[in-house]
């Protein structure tokens, strides 16, 4: 079997950085590993160059108001690239701030508007409250995997996003706000473009999603792929029912 | 009056009462009772301070560093009420006042420390004028409160502009602490028009009584920097950081020299932003696994501090100690006696013997906290164990994804034995996990007395059992530790 080889561009390391997002990038790395898949960890800082054909999985996190602000024109030069890798099929996760700036635009609560790169038909408003908590999503709808079911993480936002058009919630809320704080949706999916306000980080928590981010992204690059191997995830899955089950208990809180 | 003297009577009774049932010292519930009765308590008996009110806040060292500058002061025979180790929220303060005010509303203290929660010191400044503020720094903290960091600074600028007759005491090293001198300049910045704010000399000073020369901001406001000069140091964690950008005017700022986190020498290229000039300055910084020394440069003064605790993070608790000494003129002899007598406050670097092995216990609450402990007891080469305890708890903030902003990478191999604990304590399990921690080295038990009675087998004779909770795991394993004899009630002491 030849040596697969994945290239993972990490966008903004430094400016976007809010939530332990690095576990994301952590988690993918480590499981490319254990499948002895060779990983190319590529950190993008404005200015970088970067060519978005050699990405085969495209992450950005989180980050506060003034780091969204400095981004988003460096991220305007490359939206046009990014856009129409998507729309062959590049696999991205985008979290939090970054998942905003996937879309249309995000108008503050201030009244600002930070101009994104229009990945996803969605756009985000700011509101004075803040969702903050835990949150669980049913994905079994998506039908990705027999054992992806529900994803775990922590959520705090302030801005609100709306989607329209081909851009589809990720999941169903169970416990927690969601995309437009009503407790019914979260996150977006577009093609292999996934976005998310679940951080904790994500990926740790939940191993099932983070093999289909790579599984995507190897059958893309490679064609189509055995699936990969199964490695040990008890600690991984202990650790996502025992997070369900604090989401239950511990309180949320709208401020 | 009748309502003040309602207040006071009705508080103290709470306080007792409270105590009786065994619910804690009433750190909280007798001030809340006051403010409710009289909402003015707080600025009422704060008056009684002659000699004025010193507000301590920032994110990490707010405890320590009130408890250091309590210390100074008491050492120098000054009388002194603090709410130091209770609750540093406005309630907690007015607690503090109503335990030492009798039921008259007088007081003895002549000088008030108060500890302040972040979040709270705008609410603080409403009710007392203070004579000085003293901020340690400014960190990612309990996201799920705050927000974001630039929150916080907003916060606290919006209290300073409120504050017109306090004089500053601020960490020239972290500069989001230092840009808060600049509160009338920043909204502006886009005009380019900043300047340093800071270009004048100090001029040595003649004797080791007198205050150190104060710098003037453009708003006439007066600030003593204090911070660290010392090219040896470097950081070891590039994560965690939380300003790479100049507050002014947005360009990336440059590290000369970064000892931990966004704490260091910066410069901004495009605007001059930089590190003030200091005041209060150690040099020479030598870190051991249980104290601290370096020389103190205040004005023209020398000093040798050797500080029995560990870690950058409290030299910068015990600058802003001795800043605040000199402030309040007290002489540097004493100041520096009182230092190097210092006994740890609650929780943190609390030493003691159980079943003939050694512990200490760090609180940790955050990821710059968490790494700077890790680099400190690293300083430990002898063969140790960890117990982590991670609560998701309001009081320890209720979201935990700051422990994958925790370099575990770096100490993996630093600990014979790790117990992890708590409520998420399948969280840590995961971090260690995806932080190559081989998983023989790793026991997971959620309960924490057990989880400790485990820690305490697991430690061999002659190691050290380090002891990493957050807020309330903190409180549950000092709570057991009290009923065993082997650590004091707090409240005792």
């Amino acid at each position: 079997m030849p040596i697969q080889k994945l290239t993972i561009f990490h966008l903004y390391p430094d400016a976007m950085n809010l939530y332990g997002d690095r576990g994301n990038v952590i988690t993918l790395v480590r499981r490319m590993h254990e499948r002895a898949i060779d990983v190319d960890l590529i950190e993008i800082k404005r200015g970088d160059k970067a060519d978005f054909k050699y990405a085969d999985i495209v992450f950005i996190g989180g980050g506060q108001d003034r780091g969204q602000r400095v981004i988003t024109p460096d991220l305007a030069r490359r939206g046009k690239q990014i856009k129409s890798e998507v729309e062959k099929g590049l696999v991205c996760l985008t979290v939090c701030g970054g998942f905003q700036l996937f879309g249309k635009y995000f108008k503050t609560s201030g009244g600002e508007i930070l101009e994104g790169i229009s990945v996803f038909d969605a756009c985000t408003v700011g509101s004075d409250k803040r969702c903050i908590g835990n949150i669980v999503i049913d994905i079994s709808a998506q039908k990705w995997r027999s054992d992806l079911k529900t994803l775990i993480g922590f959520e705090n936002h302030s801005g609100l996003t709306y989607l329209e058009g081909n851009t589809k919630p990720l999941g169903k809320v169970l416990t927690g706000y969601g995309n437009t704080g009503d407790r019914t949706y979260e996150g977006a999916v577009y093609k292999n473009c996934f976005g998310t306000y679940l951080h904790g980080p994500v990926l740790p928590k939940n191993p099932q999603f983070a093999d289909h981010l790579i599984q995507t992204a190897i059958n893309r690059r490679y064609g189509s792929w055995a699936p990969m191997k199964k490695i040990d995830d008890s600690v991984e899955i202990a650790a996502h029912k025992a997070a369900i089950t604090r989401a239950k208990t511990a309180k949320t809180i709208h401020i | 009056m009748n309502k003040k003297f309602l207040a006071i009577f009705a508080a103290k009774q709470a306080g007792f009462w409270s105590r009786i049932m065994g619910r804690g010292g009433g750190a909280a519930l007798p001030g809340l009772i006051a403010m409710k009765i009289y909402p003015e308590i707080v600025t009422d008996l704060t008056k009684e301070l002659g000699k004025g009110v010193v507000l301590v806040t920032g994110t990490n060292g707010k405890t320590t560093t009130s408890k250091m500058i309590v210390e100074i002061l008491k050492a120098n025979g000054e009388n002194v009420l603090s709410n130091s180790g209770g609750s540093n929220l406005t309630r907690g303060i007015a607690s503090a006042l109503i335990e030492r005010s009798n039921i008259f509303g007088k007081i003895k203290e002549e000088i008030g420390i108060y500890e302040v929660d972040e979040a709270t010191l705008p609410k603080i400044t409403q009710f007392v004028d203070p004579k000085a503020i003293a901020i340690t720094n400014i960190f990612r903290d309990q996201l799920d409160r705050y927000g974001e960091v630039d929150k916080t600074a907003d916060i606290l600028r919006q209290a300073l502009k409120s504050s017109p007759n306090a004089t500053l005491i601020l960490n020239a090293d972290d500069p989001i602490v230092s840009s808060l001198a600049l509160y009338p300049v920043i909204p502006d910045a886009a005009e380019g028009s900043f300047k340093s704010h800071e270009e004048k000399e100090i001029p040595p000073l003649s004797t080791n009584i007198e205050p150190v020369e104060m710098t003037k901001t453009k708003n006439q406001k007066n600030v003593i920097y204090f911070g660290i000069n010392d090219e040896k140091l470097k950081a070891k964690s590039d994560l965690a950081i939380d300003i790479k950008d100049c507050l002014i005017c947005g360009t990336e700022l440059v590290y000369p020299h970064r000892y931990y986190g966004h704490i260091g020498e910066y410069v901004c290229e495009n605007c001059g932003f930089k590190k003030p000039k200091t005041s209060i300055t150690a040099k020479n910084v030598q870190l051991s696994p249980i104290r601290t020394s370096a020389n103190i440069k205040i004005g023209r003064e020398n000093a040798n501090l050797v500080l029995p605790m560990i870690g950058l993070y409290n030299l910068y608790n015990a600058l802003a100690a001795v800043t605040a000494g000199n402030f309040f003129k007290i002489k540097n002899t004493v100041t520096f006696k009182a230092l190097n007598n210092q006994k740890p406050a609650f929780g943190r670097m609390e030493t003691f013997a159980v079943n003939g092995r050694k512990a200490v216990i760090h609180l940790v609450k955050n990821p710059i906290g968490f790494n700077q402990v890790l680099e400190a007891i690293t300083e430990d080469r002898k063969s140790k164990t960890a117990l982590i305890a991670l609560n998701d708890n309001f009081a320890d903030g209720t979201d935990i994804s700051w422990i994958w902003d925790s370099e575990f990478e770096l100490f993996k191999n630093d600990f014979r034995k790790i117990m992890v604990s708590g409520i998420r304590s399948k969280d840590l399990r995961l971090r260690l996990k995806y932080a190559d921690v081989t998983s023989k080295i790793i026991i997971e038990e959620e309960d924490l007395d057990t989880a400790l009675d485990q820690a305490v087998k697991n430690t061999n004779q002659g190691e050290t059992l380090y002891i990493l909770p957050t807020y309330t795991a903190m409180l549950q394993i000092r709570k057991k530790l009290v009923k065993q004899g082997i650590l004091k009630d707090y409240w005792s002491n």
